[in-house]
């Protein structure tokens, strides 16, 4: 579904990405792994359209899709949630909803609906600006607001930094039921033990590059993993 | 009980507008009414950019004074009439608010600060120089009373009631934008354009688009401004335009829709007042003085404070 052809890419003169090359089947939950610095975000930044490669090709079910515009690939089926701030504070927790199907004029309301069902919490807080969310609850809302461009990919960046340990795992929840309703999600997470234990396969970065990929379970056991990202 | 109460003021405020021009007995109060409205046109537009997208344009005063010289030189040098004139200043100042928007929207922050001040500073420059076209310093006199359908609007309570529509008019456009899909990108955008680029918002995109909404309804104030005075010079580009703008907003309350209706009125009239009840040597000082306290126990505005102060009852 996404091929990632020996991308590289970079802010200014440093480079973040070499030489990148990974794939994301139909129906996978597929993990990046790596320590801060490591080019997971860059990554995503890179099929999403807010960076474009040096080199390399993004491709897309079957299109190449690196060098165009963000919107374009958001209507292409991409949604990708960044880190940091997630949500827009001063609109609505529904404007937050409404905007993440800015590429979409129709079924937005029908989508709307789907959303609050899934998050019942959205519903309540519908008219609460979205800064007066708890982190989980804005993490939630990010989620929803990535799910109303119905995207088929999802690309899911840091989904639990930040959140307290109940809602890191309502999180991981909410993530492992979305893939299992079919949409594909690609996701960098910090936490590698929760990330393999929910993921089909997985890649480690060090240094702007690929080091490692496998099934989540093999990696779960793998030495060089254990030592370095799940504390022995 | 409290959304009665906003209505009740809504329709009072309504009322009083409109009957206004038969009740006060001083014919320069209604004057202070007319700039105050040409005032509140020249803040809504301002808080476009700077209360919901975000961006400081500290050369507003340009769009200004194109509106009312394009407006000014089609009726004295080619005889177009009054609503003609203004459509074209509508349009011209839009024009160049595009120009501007895609100059400056290339980068952000401080670099399109810098571009709206010396776009101001330029066209002012213009004003002054280009003696054959605009008469120089000494400005162009006799700009003639705005008229519409053969009906000349030459008495102030006329000139009150075209000011009063074209602010109702531009209040309900804004409005309308603030609440559309196209007012909540102004707003992402302002909060977090990375974010707002993730779902698809093409930032340059919206944020040209309010800056050309917003210089076109400053052209607009401008145009009025022109006919009204009937007197249009190099002074309409004056940096002190572009700052009594921002002050009306941020006193105000910026990114609200009453925001900039208060703030005009209130620093229009503000000065009147102060020059009827203290000294001369005391006025500026009174007016920084009182704007202090404003920004000191009100920083985010006038109308922001009341409404809080209404929830917390």
């Amino acid at each position: 579904m996404l091929a990632l052809e020996s991308v590289s890419a970079g802010y200014g003169r440093l480079a973040a990405l070499r030489d990148v090359t990974l794939e994301v089947r139909r129906g996978e939950l597929v993990c990046l792994l790596g320590a801060n610095g490591a080019g997971k975000s860059t990554t995503l930044k890179t099929i999403s359209g807010l960076l474009a490669p040096r080199s390399g090709r993004v491709v897309f079910d079957g299109e190449a899709i690196s060098g165009l515009a963000a919107p374009a690939i958001v209507r292409r089926g991409i949604a990708h949630c960044p880190e940091g701030r997630r949500v827009f504070p001063y609109l609505t927790v529904e404007e937050n909803l409404r905007i993440g199907a800015w590429t979409r004029r129709d079924g937005v309301a029908a989508e709307l609906d789907a959303v609050v069902a899934h998050f019942p919490i959205l519903g309540e807080r519908r008219r609460q600006a979205a800064g007066t969310l708890s982190g989980g609850e804005q993490q939630m809302l990010a989620i929803g607001r990535a799910l109303m461009s119905r995207p088929r990919l999802l690309l899911l960046d840091e989904p639990s930094l930040g959140l307290a340990p109940a809602a890191a795992d309502a999180t991981f929840r909410i993530v492992g039921d979305i893939r299992d309703r079919g949409t594909t999600v690609l996701m960098v997470e910090q936490n590698a033990y929760a990330a393999l234990r929910m993921a089909d396969r997985a890649y480690v970065m060090e240094t702007g590059r690929i080091t490692l990929a496998g099934a989540a379970r093999d990696l779960l056991r793998d030495e060089h993993v254990r030592r370095a990202y799940l504390g022995g | 009980m409290p959304n009665l109460l906003a209505r009740g003021l809504n329709a009072a405020a309504w009322v009083a507008a409109l009957t206004v021009p038969f009740w006060l007995p001083n014919p320069y109060h209604l004057h202070v009414l007319i700039m105050a409205g040409i005032f509140a046109i020249l803040a809504l537009s301002l808080n476009l950019l700077l209360g919901y997208t975000g961006l400081l344009s500290l050369g507003h005063a340009a769009f200004f004074g194109i509106g009312a010289y394009a407006s000014a030189l089609l009726a004295l040098r080619a005889a177009w009439p009054f609503a003609a004139g203004f459509g074209a200043a509508v349009v011209l100042a839009g024009a160049s608010g595009w120009l501007i928007g895609r100059l400056a929207l290339r980068l952000r922050g401080a670099y399109f600060v810098l571009v709206t001040i010396s776009f101001a500073g330029v066209v002012s420059l213009v004003a002054v120089n280009w003696m054959e076209l605009t008469n120089g310093p000494l400005g162009l006199p006799g700009v003639p009373a705005p008229a519409l359908a053969g009906l000349s609007l030459a008495t102030k309570r006329a000139a009150y009631y075209l000011v009063l529509a074209v602010a109702a008019l531009a209040y309900g456009i804004c409005r309308r934008l603030v609440y559309s899909r196209i007012g909540r990108a102004f707003v992402a955008l302002r909060e977090n354009e990375a974010l707002a680029a993730s779902v698809g918002v093409d930032g340059t995109r919206y944020l040209v688009l309010a800056t050309v909404i917003s210089a076109a309804m400053a052209g607009a104030a401008g145009s009025l401004y022109a006919h009204y005075t009937r007197f249009v010079s190099p002074e309409v580009f004056l940096f002190s335009y572009t700052v009594t703008m921002v002050i009306m907003v941020v006193a105000g309350g910026k990114g609200t829709l009453a925001g900039p209706l208060v703030g005009a009125l209130l620093f229009t009239a503000l000065p009147e007042a102060l020059r009827e009840a203290v000294a001369w040597q005391w006025q500026i000082l009174a007016y920084g003085a009182l704007l202090i306290l404003v920004v000191f126990f009100l920083p985010r505005g006038i109308v922001p404070a009341l409404a809080a102060w209404r929830a917390r009852r």
